[in-house]
This record gives structure tokens, C-alpha cells and sequence, in this order.
């Protein structure tokens, strides 16, 4: 039985809401009143009519005011269809309909929704999501003001080509949409705030229309180059009940993904076999499992090296043909695959292009980069293009070229075993010192991890690429690349994002986190700690956003004054920020500071255990700057 | 940019036109290390350098090979653009040899060879 307290909370709580609201609004006249006592409002007395009907017989249920059918439980049916296995959100009144047809006509299941503390996090963790589980969930976001909070997370996903499903909530109707907020967070084209940096989007104007949109969204978004879409939903046709038979819902069936022309990728082959000294150079080809197996076995069939482990995983690190090759190796042809723009080939070294991009480009905002010198270009998906110069490789190698792939691949692999070494040796420096070295973190943490089945969810630009060097990385989701379009405020989220993709497969999830993009959205570590998302987050916490601590360094040099000042408006100190204390804050369990290298490996043992019972952990690492 | 990095270490490792074997030029203030470990974080060195000399993107100093005034010429004139120019404006010569002296207490870390850690990892296939 609720305590009498208990029972009068809610109005208790209004009424001091209201309270506290009138003292902040009217603070100064409250003031100026103080020496007039104070009168209690009056009751309306209500009239005898009134009187009549509320002390009459109970009266039945105003029927007409109750939507049993609303067209958002439609909408509901079409995203069914989709197979979304969650819906990220931070709630927005401009898709109350849809919400709760979510949580009541859907069961919350297969979508379940997910809540998040800022519309940049919800879109961050639906691109975590997709590049470990390679396919997409459901973003929904606010009008307006919602959507401008997740755009910058929208955009780093279009720069790294992952699908992500965003809906978008919009007070359509002005005749009926009430006066205050809703205009505010409504508008004409909300497409218009995220086009130039989705694939496709659309606004429909019914829900037969809706059902059609989402199905063709779902599409486009999943044939490469993919990128996220955007679908707006007009609460009124949300909130209305369903008008009419109810709309047919398109089968849904996704295009086979573009391959390069055949004589194209003919003509690739032979100048593959041909080459004295070929790399094959990636940035976004593998975007399933199976793209980095396909990079893998074209590389072993012409042992040639492969560079580009950065955005995602092609090659297993410690294969002993990953790398650039040996000292001297005069690379006479390179083969981009999937990658944006860059730089001409080394000198007199002829180039051949397999992307996706030809194929798609927006014009505003400059991701694509330069424009690749290609020798060959082909247009095309790289990883659904590499079958066919597989078998096109093999058919126009002779006996002859295979021997001599067969001594390149030798000395690759020699100069490949030397250079593991020396570059595990660079480990040592500021070994024993404090702050962390970050060399030294990611060494404690591999012993500890190496026989669990891990994923390293997190970029590891900013941490010097010490994992990639010291670990052993086999799997497409020992490592998912980084931002896409440089975006700060990407990594905690989106390592969330993958720890909640690898959860069902009961993988560790390990993301070492620089302190600046923490802060950008920390809520994040609250909606961990309450979906239970199991996830060890190791803080690089260097206090300071640290590339640009440098950038305004070497400015300040340049110009010949204020040497000394360069950590105005780019550290963060004074006060430091205890990470473990917020990690507490958000219901995780907060481990550290700790600035001894000695302390690491006991307090990776214990996070471990936790991140392996299903609960998210933080432990506050203070490190050197890089 | 790795591969840049790695040469600007490689520079100021190796300097051989100004190592501390080579002729002894004019002779420089008399550098303080307790004076320059304040220069240290003042000017920035640790922004690069790592707060021991040992990490981040610049040069390792902790086994530079330069002597005082090999140290002097490069804060004034870098080989490399990644390395700010400091003049005798913003970092006097008596603090450069500050500096330099107190970077000269830095102490190299265990060889790799000594760290069961690394060897393990090395031994790993």
C-alpha cells in the first residue's frame, strides 16, 4: 500500500514545479509584494449546470476522443517489415504517436526502443551498431531541433558510408498545429537540415505514401556507397486514425550490389599480374565479414602487401603480408579500393580505382576529397567486385608469375616479422612513467583480453594505433575504424553503439576513450548503465583536446609570441574531470583515477570481470598526451 | 604523416652535423634543469614530446643527439614545418639551455629485451 507521501507525489510535485517556475519567472514583483499579504486564488464556482453533470450518474466514455487505430500503429506494421532490431531516440512531442505505438501496439520488441540522453548519441550509436553487425537500426529524432542536434552524428556516417534508418517527427498541418514550441520545432522542408548529407529523403504526404517512402529509403540506404536516410512523419498522421483500407506495405528486396564493368576488371587483373611491385591500398572495401577475406586471398594470391587497416578491418594485423612491404620496395601499381580521393600513386607508379563513389556524390560539403589520378578507374563496389578479379587474377596467372610472387611474397613476409618486432619494441619508451603511456595501456590490457572473444569498438587515431600494433586483430570486429567525417563527439557513443551490436554474440566490447569526445555527450554512459549494455571503457585521459592544444602551439610560434598560452581554450583542467566519479553518477561502476602504471593491469582484471557479468564499466586512465 | 613523424625523429636522433661529438662551437649560457623542467611545460615541449621526452608525435628527446648549440640552432630553425620556430623572443637563450639541460636528465626506459610484457607479445605469433 502506497504511504499517504507517497500518494500525493505527483501533485505535490506539480504544485512545487509551479511554484518554483512562478519564483523564477517572478522573482522582482514577488519582491516589490513581500508587505502585501498574500490571498489564496479563489475556486471557480461552478454553475448548476455543471453542478448537475459532475455529482449526476457516472457517464460513459467520450468514445469519439479515443483513437484505437492510429495511423502511427500502420507505420508501426511497415517498420516491422524492416526487421530493425532497436530504435535509439531522445523524446520529442513530434512523434508522440509513433512512440507510444513502440512501446504498446508494437510490445517494444523487434524494435525495441532505446533512450538516449541527446539526438547526437542516439545517430553515434546507430553507426557503432552498424559496422560491427552490418546492418542498420532506426534513429528517431525531434523536428527541428532534435534533428540539428543529431546532424553532425548523421553526417560522420554519410563521410563513412554506414547505413543508418532515420525518422524524423514534423508538425506538418500549421491550421491545426498549436500555437508556442510545436512551430518552433516544425517546418517546411526538414529534409532540407540533413540533405546534403543523406542518400535520400523524403517527406510523404499519407500513409500509403509512408509505406512506400520507408521501403525505397530502406533500399537506397543499403546499396552502396550506402549512407543513412531520412523519413519525416507528421504527427497528425501519426495521431489520426487510419483513414480508409489500410495501405499495401511494397516487399521489401535489395538491389545486388553494383560490380565493376567485366572487361574493366579484366583488363585490372592483368596489369595486377603483370606488376613487379603491386599494394593494394583500402580504406572502406570491407563492409561485411566477408570483405576482408576477399581483400585477404587477393593479396595471397599476388603476395603483395596491403595497407589499410585504418577505417576498417581488410587484412589480419599480424598477417605477414599487412604493411607496405619491405624497405625499397618500389611499388609500380597501386589498387585503391573503396578509397576517397588521396593523393596520385608513387612516382611513375601506375593506379587503378574500384569504388562505389563514382556512382554517387553530393556537391556541398567537400568528403569526397581530391579526385583520384587513376590509371584505370572502375566504378563499382569494391567487395562485390573482388570475386571476379580473384578469379580473372587466377586465370591470367602462368607458372612463371606465380614463382615470382611466390620470392616477393617471401621477402614481404621477412621484412613483415622484423617490423613487428621493432615496432612492438617501440612499446618501451616512458614504459615506467606517469602519466600512462598509452603503449603501455594497450600492452596490459592484451594479455588480459586475448583469449576472450573482444572487439575493440573505439577509433584508435587519437591512442597512437597501439593496438593494431601490439594486438593480434583477425576478425572484421577487432576493429571498426573511426568518425568518418572527423566529427568529435562520435567515439563514446558509437562505442555503444557496437558494444550493443556485439552483446548478443557475448563479445567483450573494449574502447579506450579520449576525454574531449567524452564530453561532448557523457548521457551516453547512462543509457549503458541502464540497457544494460556490457562495455569496458578505458578513459585516454589526457585532459585537453590535445590536437589542438598542438595546432595553436605551432600557431603561436609561428606569429612569434605567447608561446606559453597555448593551452587557453583547449585543456581540461582546473578542475581536472574524475571520469570514475561520472561513470558512478550514471549508475556504472567507476574505476581510478589512476596515473601509476603498476595499478593498470588490477584494475583491467576487475573491469573485465564486471563487462563480463553484462554491465557497462569506466576506468579513468591519466595519460600522456599521444 | 607516420612516416613524416618518423623522420623527424630520425632527424633529431641522428643530427650527425650536430652531434655532441662534433666541434665544439661558441659556447651557450649555462643551462639550469630546475629551471628548465618549468620551460618544459611553460613552452609547450610536452605538447609533442610527451611529458618524459618519450611519447606524442615529435622527435623522442630523451635520446637526442645534439649538444647545446645543436639544440639552440634547431628550436630556431626546425628542418621540418612540423616543429614550431621558436625565436629569442619567445624562448631567450638562457632559457633554451634551461631547457636543454633539463632534457638532458630524461632517463631512457628498459630495453624492450627487459620487459617480460613485450617479449611475450613479441614471441606471439
Amino acid at each position: 500500500m502506497k504511504s499517504k507521501k507517497e500518494s500525493v507525489n505527483r501533485r505535490g510535485f506539480l504544485k512545487g514545479a509551479a511554484a518554483s517556475a512562478a519564483a523564477l519567472v517572478a522573482t522582482p514583483v514577488a519582491k516589490a509584494q513581500e508587505a502585501t499579504p498574500r490571498q489564496r486564488p479563489a475556486a471557480v464556482v461552478p454553475n448548476e449546470a455543471q453542478l448537475a453533470a459532475d455529482t449526476g450518474a457516472p457517464r460513459r466514455v467520450e468514445v469519439e476522443r479515443i483513437v484505437e487505430h492510429p495511423g502511427s500503429d500502420f507505420m508501426m506494421d511497415v517498420l516491422k517489415t524492416l526487421n530493425f532490431e532497436y530504435i535509439t531516440t531522445n523524446p520529442g512531442s513530434s512523434f508522440q504517436g509513433l512512440h507510444e505505438s513502440i512501446i504498446n501496439y508494437g510490445g517494444n520488441k523487434a524494435p525495441e526502443l532505446l533512450t538516449c540522453c541527446h539526438e547526437e548519441s542516439a545517430v553515434a550509436m546507430a553507426h557503432g551498431y552498424a559496422k560491427i553487425e552490418g546492418k542498420p537500426i532506426m534513429a528517431l529524432l525531434h523536428g527541428t531541433v532534435g534533428t540539428q542536434h543529431g546532424s553532425m552524428a548523421i553526417y560522420n556516417a554519410y563521410a563513412d558510408r554506414v547505413p543508418i534508418y532515420i525518422v524524423i517527427g514534423n508538425h506538418m498541418d500549421a491550421a491545426v498545429r498549436p500555437a508556442g514550441v510545436n512551430w518552433y520545432h516544425s517546418a517546411q522542408d526538414m529534409g532540407a537540415l540533413v540533405r546534403d548529407f543523406t542518400k535520400w529523403d523524403d517527406n510523404p504526404a499519407s500513409l500509403g505514401a509512408f509505406a512506400g517512402s520507408a521501403i525505397r529509403a530502406y533500399r537506397l540506404m543499403m546499396t552502396p556507397p550506402m549512407g543513412p536516410v531520412a523519413i519525416m512523419i507528421d504527427s497528425e498522421m501519426q495521431e489520426r486514425p487510419m483513414p480508409g483500407p489500410r495501405p499495401r506495405i511494397p516487399k521489401l528486396t535489395i538491389p545486388s550490389p553494383p560490380q565493376g564493368d567485366m572487361a574493366a576488371v579484366r583488363e585490372a587483373a592483368k596489369m595486377l599480374v603483370a606488376a613487379q611491385a603491386p599494394l593494394i591500398n583500402c580504406q572502406r572495401a570491407a563492409r561485411t565479414p566477408a570483405g576482408m577475406k576477399l581483400v585477404t586471398e587477393l593479396a595471397e594470391l599476388l603476395q603483395c602487401p596491403v595497407n589499410g587497416n585504418g577505417e576498417r578491418m581488410h587484412i589480419p594485423s599480424r598477417h605477414p603480408l599487412a604493411g607496405n612491404g619491405f624497405q625499397g620496395y618500389s611499388t609500380d601499381l597501386v589498387l585503391n579500393l573503396e578509397v576517397q580521393g588521396g593523393g596520385g600513386p608513387p612516382n611513375g607508379a601506375k593506379s587503378i580505382s574500384i569504388s562505389s563513389l563514382d556512382l554517387f556524390m553530393k556537391s556541398n560539403i567537400q568528403d569526397f576529397q581530391p579526385m583520384s589520378q587513376a590509371d584505370l578507374p572502375i566504378a563499382g563496389d569494391a567487395e562485390a567486385t573482388l570475386p571476379s578479379l580473384i578469379e580473372e587474377v587466377k586465370k591470367q596467372m602462368t607458372a612463371d608469375r606465380k614463382r615470382a610472387f611466390e620470392e616477393r611474397g617471401k621477402k614481404i613476409a621477412e621484412a613483415h616479422s622484423k617490423q613487428r618486432e621493432q615496432a612492438i619494441a617501440e612499446a618501451r619508451w616512458a614504459w615506467d612513467q606517469s602519466p600512462i603511456s598509452l603503449a603501455r595501456l594497450a600492452a596490459e590490457l592484451w594479455p588480459l583480453i586475448k583469449n576472450e572473444d573482444w572487439s575493440l569498438v573505439g577509433w584508435q587515431g587519437f591512442i597512437g594505433g597501439w593496438p593494431g600494433r601490439l594486438w593480434n586483430m583477425d576478425r572484421h570486429y577487432h576493429y571498426i575504424g573511426g568518425q568518418g567525417g572527423g566529427g568529435i563527439g562520435y567515439n563514446a557513443p558509437a562505442a555503444v553503439g557496437a558494444a550493443l551490436a556485439n552483446r548478443k554474440y557475448g563479445r567483450l566490447s573494449i574502447n579506450i576513450q579520449t576525454d574531449g569526445d567524452m564530453n561532448y555527450a557523457p548521457g551516453v554512459l547512462w543509457t549503458a548503465a541502464h540497457h544494460k549494455i556490457p562495455l569496458l571503457t578505458i578513459m585516454h585521459n589526457n585532459r585537453g583536446y590535445h590536437a589542438e592544444v598542438m595546432f595553436v602551439q605551432r600557431m603561436a610560434a609561428q606569429r612569434n609570441r605567447g608561446v606559453d598560452r597555448a593551452h587557453i581554450g583547449t585543456r581540461l583542467i582546473e578542475p581536472n574531470i574524475n571520469y570514475a566519479k561520472m561513470a558512478e553518477t550514471y549508475g556504472l561502476t567507476g574505476i581510478g583515477p589512476i596515473s601509476d602504471p603498476k595499478d593498470m593491469a588490477a584494475a583491467f582484471k576487475r573491469g573485465i570481470e564486471i563487462v563480463k557479468k553484462g554491465e557497462p564499466v569506466v576506468i579513468d586512465t591519466i595519460t600522456q598526451p599521444r | 604523416m607516420k612516416i613524416v613523424l618518423l623522420l623527424i625523429a630520425a632527424i633529431m636522433a641522428q643530427a650527425p652535423a650536430q652531434n655532441s661529438n662534433a666541434p665544439a662551437g661558441p659556447a651557450g649560457p649555462a643551462g639550469d634543469a630546475r629551471r628548465g623542467e618549468g620551460y618544459y611545460m611553460k613552452y609547450g615541449c610536452w605538447e609533442c614530446h610527451g611529458y618524459t621526452g618519450q611519447t606524442g608525435n615529435g622527435a623522442r628527446l630523451v635520446s637526442t643527439a645534439l649538444n647545446a648549440n645543436g639544440f639552440m640552432n634547431y628550436i630556431r630553425n626546425p628542418r621540418t614545418n612540423q616543429m614550431p620556430l621558436y625565436s629569442a623572443k619567445v624562448i631567450s637563450d638562457q632559457d633554451a639551455a634551461d631547457l636543454f639541460a633539463y632534457i638532458k636528465t630524461f632517463k631512457r626506459p628498459p630495453e624492450a629485451k627487459d620487459i617480460p610484457l613485450l617479449q611475450q607479445i613479441i614471441n606471439e605469433k
